[in-house]
């Protein structure tokens, strides 16, 4: 019924406006699969220039570009996004969803990441090349002095846009996993690609943060002119602490969704249960604390501490019980049942292969002692491909051929397939087998000379990279042979209907996942298809789903009951937002005509939503039928913001860790750390303390406006609230202004550069805050806030109570020690 | 062939006994899942008949006890790898200053090469000699970017950072010539920051020492 009124838009519109969960999932496969083209063919180069000692196929700056790139695309552009393609796909069918939480956010992160992918692709065309540093950004390589090409900036900014992306996908999927559950699926009951994800998503939701902040640091010092990575108090150190603070939870980030994928297939293809499904889920919480207190592993070389450095070399190690029981497990899995080599289950037997190798390999470089001779070398190299591309993107392989008939509706040639799947396997341990046999050569060295005797070796792993790539063409093909021809796939292909919903619906789902006016219930006695009025009436037998029409949100203000469904499930606000974004961001680098273009289609973008919302043009009834306690006490936007705010914890922190980093390094190399009072007014801090503090408590007048519908309270509150916000705004760009008259500058030294970057981060948060309250101002003037439906100033009253309580760590960081 | 120092002895036999361990490990479970995907490959039947799980169902399988004790087995065995290398870790890294006859250059790394600076206060760029015999003592340091100091064949290896210096130390047994060389991205001339290691006969060391001290 839905899809008629979309047969008669453009489906170019569909495809650019859609916020439908399948269709974002569709957009995220195809483009992390051109990702992974770009980033494989960029191997490819170099791997030609590896392939015989003193070659000249490529210049040094070249190759490092080439290196540096592949490595980030890989990581961030590649297999994150390609999990998500799966994750926004069929994770709302899995746990019983329509639809994501907020389905025009789900399109927002889609969007930004595709601006982030242009923005990186285009850094390779703007002066002087693009980053060439090394995916690791090693400071203070990464500097403008060092490295003066424009594109290491694009680059930087190009990432802040994706973790921005991977944030807002973060707190959509949370809010979707924990609420929006059919009655009766517990946690537990969910395959384990649901379960992985939404532990993945635990992990982003602090990693990511905790990488943007070393980023915004790089950025305002390549920019602005900081000296964060320049100065002896920052520095080399600094950087490596906040990066690899990220880059571990980033490497579970990165396996555990191909992991998860190659679980759920072993158990499909045997017909059994998985084999201690708690014991497995247990093992993945306890590898995903440990992955927070292991990230010196990668800094065993720098000087740090013995006894710091063995402490980590026991947590590295403590990492392979869990990741050793889940392994065993899966193999238990396979035991008594009866198995099919279907293409998944080949490929997801073959994930398994090259993890447990990846992960003895593993096991070497947790030892401090071995890493004399490791760091740094193409061991590693071959460590990280075999658990990274061998576990996880071979799991993510075996996932598209799995869920494949279920997004296209089409079946695969299973013979293309197993043929690939050899290919596959052979040109893999060709190409990263040996590397471990060069545990002497450094890696990212463009040119070895004839003497060392890496020459043969070299050969072999470029021969066996082409074979790798080779295998990605046949991929390729089967895919495209698939749609054009494939027979067609009925609703469960597998025989997997009782092991998780998606199999249970038609190939592939209609708009709404599931027959027209029901949703899945999960019984004892399994998984039922239940009018939604049987649902929303009473108690369900069997089931504990505590419902009522307050608890339902997104239900039209016009009382129409939560099936109806209304209007279009198109926006097009977040794609033409994402456009302005990355048109105002190329425009530092390619004219300031983009830039001007780019904030004006930004700026209208905002605009655009905030009257899409105010009018209430965009609806999607979804509703959280099954929630349990605690969920059942806040709605989806409170809830949201509370995950938002634990995000910017990971923000915050890693820059007040900075800070003290700073502070503590200050002492030892003899930097004159400014006295209170000495460079900035204690007063105006206390006024701004002051103006702040004030304001929480006229948002608090305002929230309780709104819940009591005094609606005279609640807009006095939100304008008092603006005014002291604008006003503490203008006192602060005042001191700056003050500053900027005495010579003390972004670059003047590193107290400097770190009271500018934080004071201006928390002040960005301030002026995003006034630009919501915009909004809330006009919705509440236009009477669009009731005591039942205030969820928006209720979720801003959270944001802002976050943003005093950053300044009141800031204020005495800054004015008083 | 026996290795050319003390350190790259203690790494070699640690890293044989680390690839022992993990091949028989890997070789045990790889014998398991191969075992049980042919033990239990599904015979061409058309139909696979209902599999055990179903949605909505709680139930666990397997045991807790098998849980624990692949725990326990697994965390004898790695442990028992990690405090293995403590030992060759306190070698590796105990700086011998107490030694009299220890040598003590000053490293600098910078792009793209090393300076080594002698107790006499003069330099040699892109070669250092010593005596063979001698513990060498190393105060790493760099002039611009992040480096990492490493002599492969001796599997020594320390990060040369601005700012900060790091120590390290080696002795080479027999006369020879090695190569020194850089293992972390440092530019576009990373590929060919390279010295040269000339391990010495301590008389001929001495020799060239004196001449070297009193050039000019």
């Amino acid at each position: 019924m839905e899809g008629k009124e979309q047969t008669r838009v453009n489906p170019l519109i569909v495809w650019l406006f859609t916020t439908n969960h399948k269709n974002v999932g569709i957009l995220y496969l195809v483009t992390s699969l051109y990702f992974l083209v770009v980033a494989g063919i960029l191997a490819l180069t170099f791997r030609i220039q590896l392939t015989v000692p003193e070659n000249n196929f490529l210049t040094a700056s070249a190759y490092n570009q080439a290196v540096t790139a592949h490595g980030l695309f890989m990581l961030l552009w590649v297999v994150t996004p390609l999990a998500s393609a799966f994750a926004n796909y069929v994770i709302p069918i899995q746990i019983g969803a329509k639809d994501m939480a907020f389905p025009r956010l789900n399109a927002l992160s889609y969007w930004l990441y595709l601006a982030s992918g242009i923005m990186a692709l285009s850094s390779f065309f703007a002066p002087g090349g693009t980053a060439d540093w090394g995916w690791t950004t090693y400071a203070p390589l990464n500097t403008l002095q060092y490295s003066p090409q424009a594109g290491g900036s694009l680059m930087g900014l190009a990432i802040i846009i994706l973790l921005s992306s991977s944030i807002v996908a973060t707190i959509n999927f949370m809010v979707t996993i924990f609420r929006l559950r059919a009655p009766g699926m517990k946690l537990m009951l969910l395959p384990l690609f649901s379960i992985f994800w939404l532990v993945t998503i635990f992990l982003m939701l602090w990693a990511f943060p905790a990488f943007l902040a070393p980023l915004i640091l790089l950025v305002a010092d390549r920019v602005l002119g900081t000296v964060f990575f320049t100065s002896p108090e920052g520095g080399a150190l600094l950087w490596d602490h906040l990066l690899w603070f990220f880059g571990h939870p980033e490497v579970y980030i990165l396996l555990l969704p191909g992991l998860a994928i190659t679980g759920d297939i072993l158990a499909v293809f045997s017909g059994r249960k998985l084999y201690a499904k708690k014991v497995i889920v247990g093992a993945l919480i306890v590898a995903a604390i440990l992955s927070y207190i292991v990230w010196v592993h990668h800094m065993f070389m720098t000087g740090i501490h013995p006894g710091l450095r063995e402490a980590f070399n026991i947590t590295t190690e403590l990492i392979s019980i869990p990741f050793g029981v889940i392994t065993i497990s899966y193999i238990l899995t396979l035991v008594g049942g009866k198995i099919r080599f279907t293409t998944p289950m080949l490929f997801a037997i073959g994930a398994l292969a090259l993890f447990i190798i990846g992960g003895a390999s593993g096991v070497f470089n947790s030892s401090v002692a071995l890493n004399f001779g490791m760091r740094g070398t193409f061991w590693v190299v071959g460590h990280f491909h075999y658990t990274i591309v061998g576990g996880g993107i071979t799991g993510l392989i075996a996932g598209l051929y799995y869920w494949w008939p279920k997004m296209t509706g089409r079946m695969f040639n299973e013979k293309l397939g197993k043929l690939h799947f050899i290919i596959y396997m052979i040109g893999f341990n060709l190409l990263y087998f040996p590397m471990h046999a060069l545990y002497d050569m450094p890696r990212r060295i463009y040119v070895y000379e004839a003497a060392t005797g890496w020459g043969p070796i070299n050969m072999l792993i470029t021969m066996g990279g082409f074979l790798f790539g080779a295998s990605f063409i046949l991929f390729f093909w089967i895919l495209l042979d698939s749609l054009r021809r494939g027979p067609v796939a009925s609703d469960d292909p597998w025989n997997a209907k009782n092991y998780s919903i998606e199999w249970n619906v038609p190939s592939p789902p209609p708009e709404f996942n599931f027959p027209e006016g029901k949703v899945p219930v999960i019984t004892a006695q399994g998984l039922e298809f239940r009018s939604i009025n049987e649902i929303v009436g009473g108690p369900v037998s069997g089931i504990s789903a505590r419902i009522g029409p307050s608890k339902a949100p997104n239900i039209p203000a016009n009382g129409g009951t939560p099936m109806e469904h209304h209007g279009p499930h198109l926006s097009p606000w977040p794609f033409v937002l994402s456009m302005g974004v990355a048109m105002t961001l190329l425009g530092l680098f390619f004219g300031p005509g983009l830039l001007i273009l780019g904030l004006a289609v930004f700026i209208g973008s905002l605009v655009g939503w905030g009257w899409e919302d105010l009018k209430e043009r965009f609806h999607v009834a979804i509703e959280a039928l099954g929630e349990k306690w605690p969920f059942d006490k806040v709605e989806n936007h409170t809830f949201a913001m509370w995950v938002f705010v634990f995000g910017e914890i990971g923000l915050f922190g890693p820059l007040f860790m900075a800070y003290f980093f700073v502070r503590a390094n200050a002492s030892l190399t003899g930097f004159a750390w400014p006295l209170p009072g000495q460079i900035h007014d204690i007063t105006l801090g206390a006024l701004n303390t002051i103006l702040l503090f004030t304001s929480g408590l006229t948002m608090s007048l305002a929230l309780i406006g709104a819940k009591r519908g005094e609606e005279g309270l609640l807009r006095a509150g939100l304008v008092a609230t603006f005014i002291l916000g604008a006003v503490f705004l203008a006192v602060k760009g005042f001191e700056w202004s003050e500053l900027f008259a005495e010579g003390i500058t972004f670059g003047s030294d590193i107290s400097a550069s770190l009271y500018y970057v934080l004071t201006g981060i928390h002040g960005a948060h301030v002026l995003a805050g006034l630009i919501a309250l915009i909004y809330l101002i006009i919705k509440a003037y236009k009477g669009g806030f009731s005591p039942h439906r205030h969820v928006g100033v209720e979720a801003f009253a959270i944001y802002w109570g976050m943003v005093d309580a950053v300044w009141m760590f800031l204020f005495p960081l800054f004015y008083l020690i | 062939m026996a290795a050319p120092a003390p350190s790259a002895d203690i790494w070699h036999s640690l890293f044989n006994f680390y690839l022992t361990s993990a091949i028989t490990i890997s070789a045990v479970v790889f014998a398991i899942m191969i075992y049980v995907l042919i033990r239990y490959r599904s015979r061409g039947e058309a139909n696979p008949g209902d599999p055990e799980y179903r949605i909505g169902d709680l139930s666990q399988r397997g045991s807790v006890k098998v849980a624990i004790a692949l725990t326990i087995i697994l965390g004898v065995l790695f442990l028992g790898l990690t405090t293995s290398t403590f030992s060759a870790m306190e070698f590796m890294e105990e700086i011998p200053e107490d030694n009299p006859d220890a040598l003590h250059i000053k490293v600098l790394a910078f792009q793209w090469g090393w300076r080594f600076t002698y107790p006499n206060g003069k330099t040699l760029t892109g070669e250092l000699r010593v005596p063979a015999g001698v513990p060498v003592i190393l105060e790493i340091t760099s002039q611009d970017v992040f480096h990492t100091f490493s002599i492969p064949a001796f599997k020594v290896k320390k990060d040369a950072i601005p700012g900060r210096i790091n120590y390290a130390w080696f002795e080479g047994k027999y006369a020879g010539e090695y190569t020194i060389r850089c293992y972390e991205l440092c530019g576009v001339g990373h590929a060919e920051m390279l010295a040269r290691l000339l391990v010495m006969e301590p008389e001929q060391f001495e020799k060239w020492y004196e001449e070297f001290s009193s050039k000019g």
